[in-house]
């Protein structure tokens, strides 16, 4: 009875709001805070910065609009050439990127610089929806023959990412690969193996890492050991964080942003700057925020029409939930330092833009929840 | 129908896997918020603690350095804010053509400014502290790299009047030596901590104002006149005779102000570090020398205040020779007298006549006198590095002790012990200690005073007045004539003691130390003065030498007493070079 090729009118009443709503509140909590992160800095391109993350916005805002009138059956379809084509940028990436701070994130392009990482995560939900939804396996779980091939699709851009050395990104591809292989079902038996073998294999990796990553993990346990070095970042987060008490030090006041202790204030750190100015009040409200926002993506999961929609809702819903709680509670000491941003919040383009595609996405396998086709 | 199970089936399964899914986030939720909760409200304290650590730093501002002033609030020692000169080699161009310029404006040798301008350093000192025109001049030439600093300069208007005793002070302006090392703590005044604010890279912004300084002073007990007027007299005596050393020390005998130490060879405390470390110091308290006759004062004393002798008594004084413990004593001069009173063993200083005296005491009552007189220890005058000199204890002397140290032999004292004990004489036997700093001044408030203590009765007022009277007696008919003022009263004695070759444990004819110890006026004694002239050329006795340095400073004062100052302290200052002189015109 419902036809989702109706008139606009329709497709009004069926759009999303309370997620859009949700996502614009906290792109604009990030803007404000951003600018109170960077309005006492020295650098005129460092002030203007609240500025360049608005323009991602309306951009960004553009791309939601799009993806939410686009079917995303339509966007499952090139799945496969989609996640080829990023994974070639990723090559480049390591061929051609700019270094900044010792990894290579960044690609130059007409001198727009773009993080083909981030656009990863959202193609490599589309790629595992595609292989999850074609394994005609509905009735039974999956076992490790079924999760060979979805596993070798995420370890590939994860190694190339990891390779940057941007560990954070890495991470969330393969936190995105449980959640939806969870979602789509797995045999106890081998979910019960995943676990066993991660648990063997956690010292193996640990002995490949690079010293400064595992300094980073280091320094979670005891950063007190190397207040300077390692530890400084976890320190200074957690002084600003603390210090901001029940109230905080009032918006635009805090101390260890503006007087530079605060490391990346504007990117991954900005929980601590927005936790040093308005306090334990201000910091439940943003995980009230993140947490409706996130329940609001688990609705989608739960509505979607087909297996397709749920998976990708599935996968979009991870990686939003791992990005908020991870970006926090490495902000608060809880997790090793890794370069991931708060979503919607910290400063960054290519993270604006993919989150708001992904968002998009939602919006359309919402609208289409009563189709018939 | 198959198909509808399956179906049903999987939306069952679902359910589930997306209730794991939220599970795992609401733990991850629950762990975030209780961490937080933790770190924001248990902890807040502890955390806005470190913040405030973290950018508050302390900032000492220390006041300028205090004044030294005299007793009538003149200067000695002041605080002249000035500029240090320094490059940032690094950050030069011109090299050669920069260590042209400043060697000129700064009149430096070109080799020794080109070698500082060479040092691959990001700073070097040129020249700390130079005057305000060759400041002005050199800053007008805009070097690029060379720039100033405000430091503090310690200046002493006087140049090198009283500087032994005022000492000096580095280039950090502590005190090294002197009042200034001694009293370094008041003169420094109170460190002033302001909390200022510092970013991450450690720059304070919100510079907290200076304070306005408080201003310290240090009054001394120095009289700039009378200490001008004992250098004049040393400096003629010193030019005249070319001794080893020669000073003047002037003490109020009822206070134990010291109104005058005059030192030579002197330094300038200007210019310490072209002075040898041998002349920074105050010989009044680091010279330990021999009194030789000028001791017979304090055995007299001892002898009348204990009835063993009176002025009148006579002693026999051998012809000039006497034998004791196989030594022979003889007279000064080789002077021989026979028997005479005391008034003349005194007067003319025979030294058998003293001996008899000594041997009338007795070992035990003679150091036990010389003991309250002050012999032995350190007086505890506020000047640093005070030794004690030497009185052995009567039980460890030998049989030609006691003779010996009758007419101020054996026995080792400071210029300050003496005059200590010269000026217990001269209060009525009471001894007061010796001291130099009077009050200390906060902004013209008292801050600190020189507290006496209990003045000690050393022998009997009038065994102290029949001394004075012996003393006065030497001056008019004695040794000490060559002291004599016509119309006034002086009592004095005169020293001269051999200097003891410890080579050849004998004592040697042709190095002596002259002295004069005096007591003016004779009649109600106010000063205590002593003159110690070391190895004078030429001519050895006391009487000669030092004799009339106390007459010259006594003269100079007396006049100066009762009557307006003549003529006005003129300070003469060459600021480019930082010499300074001082004379009354």
């Amino acid at each position: 009875m419902d036809d989702y090729r109706e008139p606009a009118g329709r497709w009004f009443s069926l759009f999303d709001w309370p997620l859009l709503f949700l996502a614009l509140t906290l792109a604009l909590m990030g803007v404000v805070v951003i600018y109170s992160a960077t309005f006492a800095s020295e650098g005129e391109a460092m002030r203007r910065l609240y500025l360049k993350q608005l323009e991602w916005n309306l951009y960004g805002l553009v791309v939601l609009l799009f993806m939410a009138v686009l079917d995303y059956r339509f966007v499952e379809r090139p799945g496969y050439v989609l996640y080829a084509v990023c994974v070639a940028l990723l090559v480049a990436v390591l061929v051609h990127g700019k270094l900044v701070s010792g990894s290579k994130r960044w690609l130059g392009f007409h001198g727009l610089n773009f993080q083909p990482s981030e656009p990863m995560k959202f193609v490599l939900i589309i790629a595992l929806t595609k292989y999850f939804n074609n394994l005609r396996v509905a009735s039974r779980e999956m076992g490790f023959k079924q999760l060979a091939i979805p596993a070798l699709l995420t370890l590939v851009p994860a190694a190339l990412i990891a390779k940057q050395p941007d560990l954070g990104t890495a991470v969330v591809l393969v936190a995105i690969f449980f959640a939806m292989a969870l979602v789509n079902g797995v045999r106890k038996k081998t979910l019960l193996t995943v676990v066993v073998g991660l648990l063997v294999l956690v010292p193996v990796m640990w002995n490949h890492m690079k010293d400064y990553q595992k300094n980073r993990v280091l320094a979670v346990m005891d950063p007190s050991s190397d207040p300077l070095g390692t530890g400084y970042h976890t320190i200074q987060s957690k002084i600003a964080i603390g210090s901001g008490g029940f109230f905080g030090k009032g918006l635009f006041r805090g101390t260890q942003s503006k007087l530079n202790f605060l490391p990346e204030k504007h990117t991954d750190f900005i929980f601590a700057v927005y936790a040093e100015e308005v306090g334990f009040v201000g910091v439940f409200l943003l995980l009230l925020l993140y947490l409706a926002l996130v329940l609001r993506m688990i609705d989608v999961v739960v509505k979607a029409k087909d297996p397709m929609g749920a998976l990708m809702a599935a996968g979009v819903s991870a990686m939003f939930a791992f990005h908020f709680l991870y970006n926090i509670s490495m902000t608060i000491g809880l997790t090793p330092i890794v370069g991931i941003p708060l979503p919607l919040f910290s400063y960054g383009g290519s993270s604006l833009l993919t989150n708001y595609a992904a968002i998009g996405i939602l919006i359309s396998i919402r609208a289409r929840r009563f189709r018939h086709d | 129908m198959h198909d509808e199970m399956i179906t049903a089936r999987s939306v069952r399964l679902k359910k589930i896997r997306l209730a794991v899914f939220m599970l795992l986030m609401f733990a991850g939720f629950g762990a975030v918020l209780a961490r937080l909760f933790d770190v924001q409200m248990l902890h807040y304290k502890r955390y806005v603690d470190y913040s405030k650590n973290q950018y508050y730093q302390k900032v000492v501002f220390s006041p300028t350095r205090g004044r030294i002033l005299d007793r009538n609030m003149e200067t000695l020692a002041m605080t002249v804010p000035m500029k240090s000169v320094f490059a940032t080699p690094t950050n030069m161009e011109n090299k050669a053509g920069a260590a042209a310029i400043i060697a000129r404006e700064l009149g430096m040798d070109y080799r020794s400014v080109r070698a500082r301008l060479e040092k691959k350093a990001h700073f070097a000192w040129i020249r700390r502290k130079v005057g305000d025109a060759e400041y002005e001049s050199l800053r007008s030439r805009g070097l690029r790299g060379v720039m100033f600093v405000d430091e503090d300069r310690r200046f002493y208007p006087l140049g090198g009047v009283a500087s032994r005793v005022l000492g000096f002070c580095g280039l950090d302006n502590s005190g090294l030596a002197g009042l200034e090392y001694l009293y370094d703590k008041s003169l420094a005044g109170e460190q002033v901590t302001l909390i200022a604010q510092k970013d991450a890279a450690g720059r304070i912004f919100q510079y907290p104002e200076k304070p306005p300084d408080s201003n310290f002073d240090l009054v001394s007990t120095i009289d700039v006149r009378t200490q001008y007027d004992a250098e004049k007299a040393v400096r003629r005596v010193y030019d005249r005779y070319r001794p080893k050393s020669a000073l003047v020390v002037v003490m109020e005998v009822r206070t134990g102000d010291l109104l005058a130490v005059a030192e030579l060879p002197g330094m300038d405390s200007n210019d310490y570090a072209s002075y040898p470390t041998s002349s920074q110091r105050p010989l009044t308290v680091t010279q330990a020398y021999e009194p030789g006759s000028t001791f017979k004062i304090f055995v007299s004393a001892a002898a009348i205040d204990s009835g063993a002798a009176s002025p009148d008594e006579k002693f026999d004084c051998e012809n000039g020779r006497f034998e004791m413990y196989g030594k022979t004593f003889k007279e000064a001069k080789n002077n021989k007298y026979q028997i005479m009173p005391l008034w003349d063993v005194f007067a003319k200083s025979s030294n058998i006549g003293m001996i008899k005296v000594g041997q009338k005491l007795g070992e035990k009552r003679l150091y036990e006198s010389l003991r309250k007189f002050g012999f032995g220890e350190r007086t505890g005058v506020d000047l640093p590095g005070e030794i004690t000199g030497t009185l052995r204890p009567y039980q460890s002397w030998s049989g030609s002790s006691l003779p010996s140290v009758s007419f101020g032999q054996e026995v080792n004292t400071t210029p300050i012990q003496l005059v200590a004990a010269l000026s217990a004489i001269g209060n009525g036997g009471t001894s007061v200690r010796p001291h130099l700093m009077k009050r200390i001044l906060k902004d013209g408030r008292v801050v600190g005073e020189h507290s006496a203590p209990e003045p000690k009765r050393v022998v009997s007022r009038s065994a102290a007045e029949q001394v004075i009277r012996m003393m006065r007696y030497a001056v008019t008919n004695g040794t000490g004539k060559m002291a004599a003022i016509p119309g006034y009263d002086i009592a004095g004695k005169t020293g001269t003691a051999q200097k003891f070759d410890n080579e050849r444990r004998v004592y040697m004819s042709d190095r002596a130390i002259s002295s004069f110890a005096a007591l003016f006026p004779a009649n109600a004694p106010e000063y205590a003065l002593l003159v110690v002239v070391d190895e004078p050329m030429g001519a050895g006795w006391g009487g000669e030498v030092a004799a009339p340095v106390a007459r010259d400073v006594i003269e100079a004062m007396t006049r100066r007493n009762g009557v307006p100052a003549e003529g006005q302290l003129k300070y003469v200052v060459d600021w480019k070079n930082f010499r300074a002189a001082a004379a009354y015109e």
